[in-house]
């Protein structure tokens, strides 16, 4: 599959999947006889910083057999969203697609519909809802008996994520001139809609589906026909969260397009407000103006990470985006910050970080990691806020803000270096 | 812990929570067919009408691997009929009719001797017939026989982008502007509907304007559905904007807005690796001196990049690749310049446009 391309997606995104099982296409009409999640309910993943374990033996073997990694999200309500992993899809992997799909559940203070999505959460994990991270849809064999065995203890109660659509920050595919488009938001949004918030907020639905066929009805939005309404509407939903956060603002068409075949007339925010504002304020309604997630730089990166928009980084399209960002293990680098409030995460080697704008928290854990700030250091207050926070605010209007670090090592100003 | 239900309690339940997509497996074809390894078809519960006794979700299922459901797009089209679509003002045939018909929306070309033909299900079907620049009209399907639907004008813009020699321009950003400039404002209500308000005086309808539109193949374009008033439109091209005459519209009120630009040339980009070969997906930014923002084009198979019509100015062109890199390079293009120009860059083996 072209990492560049979305294709294949639709086939991806037969999420929660109906399956007629056994052989013949005979369709069962029974429930099953027992609780395909039940050994996954008990798998404790506390010790884990990201929260992805191996999965144990006390696992049913026929979901061993077909995944080996898993990971969870803990719902109001106690019950869960589990997430399983192929043996080739990485620990980093499936937590981004983890993470990605908590995010668009995680709350959106001031949105008119979004502001508490307990609910939401409470009715995906009450569906029992198993979201497997496949290494590629084309490749997940469902003909083949560990598959089908797997697929038949959930009944096809499952829903899919390609990894080879999760383009990872920081990793090389990210970093190209021509970033490969990352399928994660059309993915997990798609579930998202299905698996709870088509019906939990009913008011999202019905204005997303008028939206759709306002953008289709102007010639806007000119999406694969034949569809059905729920795919259409997810695949609507889809692509203008990918463009709201930048997946497209590279404008890999070339003509301030979106979409694998250029069925959507906007690329990135600013046109996607002026030319479809409806799918702006259907955005606005739910969904955080940034992306919260903890977005770790792939274990393959190394040197600066861009979050200020910069035209010719055409990943910053994306980054600028990104509210929190970081280094997990031996990976390291640089990052430095755009003007959102960002969270930097360092990781176990010596990290450095630039806030920049924003009132931004950076996190050293281990590591002798530093920050560095844009002017001299006497335009600068340090004032420890507790034994372990320490807050550098700019006393210049508009440049760095106010940060608060924390498992510093040192502070980097432009005429001096501090030591903490 | 595992709440898997009864059959009938699961649809209500997938049905009321708009999740289904229900992807059908055949695991096997049959008798020596190859195995089918992917989902082949969906099934919308949530499309469909709610009724008390709908069937178990399981019997929705064929054997076969063909939904056995009814929907708006698999049900048996019962009856076809023809449209003939009419500008209540002038009586001629609109040329390309939306029909909204349930979730589904079909653009339909139509002319004098080609009337719209539609399927419903059965007579009595309601559709919605509406096209840019008319307000649309709910019509029931009578039967057969071919219906007149005749559609009132409402405000709109319309024109047609051309360059220097009278080339339309594809995909041209046209963007609307209105005098006094409008502050628009979008949010959506608890009340279901997606609303924009313009100046806070507009009703609040999902059918609200926009400012921005792209030309199609012809170079046209349209701003429909706007409130009275005076408007320009505004088309840049590398941070040159080329602005229309201001035009007062009144309720119901059609205007043109043409663009003609001036600059005509076109620069035409060869990038091609270290070894000869040409680069495909080499990005290049094309930036004019004081324009906002570059123009981002991509090479194709044969490393090559039109970028067409620029206007006079001071360029610099930036080549970015995964597969070497080049310089900047400025050129300059003057008023009485060439029309064409033709520019080769040779990547170079450093790496020097990944961040690393």
């Amino acid at each position: 599959m072209k990492p560049n391309s979305t294709k294949g997606l639709t086939a991806t995104l037969s999420a929660l999947a109906l399956l007629a099982t056994g052989c013949g296409g005979g369709a069962t009409t029974s429930a099953p006889a027992v609780d395909p999640t039940a050994s996954l309910d008990e798998i404790d993943t506390s010790d884990e910083l990201d929260g992805v374990v191996p999965l144990p033996a006390t696992v049913d073997d026929r979901i061993r057999a077909v995944f080996d990694k898993y990971a969870h999200l803990d719902a109001p309500s106690g019950e869960r969203v589990h997430f399983l992993g192929q043996p080739g899809v990485s620990d980093e992997r499936l937590f981004r697609v983890k993470a990605v799909f908590e995010q668009l559940v995680t709350d959106a203070p001031g949105t008119s519909l979004g502001a508490d999505k307990r609910g939401v959460l409470d009715a995906v994990a009450a569906l029992d809802t198993t979201i497997v991270v496949v290494e590629e849809q084309q490749t997940f064999d469902l003909s083949d008996a560990m598959v089908a065995s797997f697929t038949q203890l959930f009944d096809g109660l499952y829903a899919s994520v390609d990894c080879s659509m999760v383009v990872q920050e920081g990793s090389p595919e990210y970093l190209l001139p021509d970033p490969a488009i990352d399928g994660t938001l059309l993915e997990t949004s798609g579930i998202l809609l299905r698996f709870g918030l088509g019906a939990t907020v009913p008011d999202f639905a019905e204005a997303l589906t008028l939206a759709r066929l306002h953008a289709e009805s102007q010639g806007l939005y000119r999406p694969v026909a034949g569809q059905q309404q729920g795919q259409a509407d997810a695949d609507y939903l889809g692509l203008i969260l990918s463009v709201y956060y930048g997946v497209w603002g590279h404008d890999p068409s070339g003509q301030g397009t979106s979409g694998d075949s250029g069925e959507y007339d906007f690329c990135d925010r600013s046109t996607l407000q002026a030319g479809d504002p409806s799918a702006l304020a259907l955005i606005e309604s739910f969904f955080s103006p940034s992306q919260a997630f903890p977005a770790y730089l792939a274990s393959s990166f190394s040197g600066t990470f861009e979050m200020q928009f910069d035209p010719a980084l055409a990943y910053t399209h994306r980054s600028r985006y990104l509210e929190r960002a970081g280094f997990r293990g031996d990976v390291t680098g640089r990052i430095n910050g755009n003007e959102l409030d960002n969270t930097f995460l360092g990781g176990d080697l010596a990290d450095q970080f630039e806030g920049r704008g924003g009132a931004d928290r950076i996190e050293g854990d281990r590591g002798a990691d530093e920050a560095f700030f844009t002017g001299l250091a006497s335009e600068y207050t340090i004032v420890a806020v507790d034994s372990t926070v320490t807050r550098v605010t700019d006393t210049v209007p508009g440049r760095d803000g106010s940060d608060d670090v924390r498992q510093v090592t040192r502070l980097h100003f432009s005429d001096q270096i501090i030591d903490l | 812990m595992m709440k898997r239900l009864d059959p009938t309690t699961s649809l209500a339940m997938i049905a009321s929570a708009t999740v289904v997509t229900g992807a059908l497996l055949a695991l096997f074809g049959g008798p020596g067919a190859a195995p089918v390894a992917h989902a082949v078809e969906r099934v919308e519960a949530a499309s469909l009408p709610l009724e008390e006794d709908r069937a178990p979700i399981a019997q929705l299922v064929e054997r076969s691997g063909v939904p056995a459901v009814p929907t708006a797009d698999h049900a048996p089209a019962a009856l076809t009929t023809q449209l003939v679509v009419l500008d209540d003002q002038t009586g001629l045939v609109v040329d390309e009719a939306v029909i909204e018909f349930g979730a589904r929306v079909q653009r339909l070309q139509a002319s004098s001797m080609r009337p719209i033909t539609v399927e419903v299900p059965a007579a009595g079907q309601r559709l919605q017939v509406g096209a840019v620049g008319f307000h649309p009209r709910t019509i029931m399907v009578e039967g057969a026989e071919p219906q007149e639907v005749r559609l009132a004008r409402r405000t709109a813009l319309r024109g047609v982008v051309l360059d220097a020699y009278g080339a339309p321009l594809p995909r041209a950003q046209v963007r609307l502007v209105r005098e006094p400039a409008a502050q628009v404002s979008t949010s959506l209500t608890a009340g279901n509907q997606a609303t924009i308000e313009i100046d806070g005086s507009g009703s609040p309808t999902l059918r609200a304007p926009a400012s921005l539109r792209r030309t199609d193949a012809t170079g046209a374009f349209a701003f429909d559905a706007l409130e009275p008033g005076v408007y320009q439109t505004a088309v840049e091209i590398a941070g040159v904007e080329h602005l229309s005459e201001p035009r007062e519209l009144r309720e119901g009120e059609w205007a043109r807005s043409d663009h003609r630009l001036l600059a005509a040339l076109a620069l035409t980009v060869q990038v091609d690796e270290t070894s000869g070969l040409p680069a495909e997906r080499a990005r290049l930014l094309i930036q004019r001196d004081g324009a906002p923002r570059p123009i981002t084009r991509y090479t194709d198979e044969r490393g090559q990049a039109e970028i067409r019509p620029l206007p006079a100015g001071t360029y610099q062109l930036t080549v970015q690749s995964a597969r070497g890199s080049a310089p900047p390079r400025s050129f300059t293009i003057d008023q009485a310049g060439e029309d064409l120009l033709d520019l080769h860059i040779q990547l170079s083996t450093e790496l020097g446009t990944q961040e690393d």
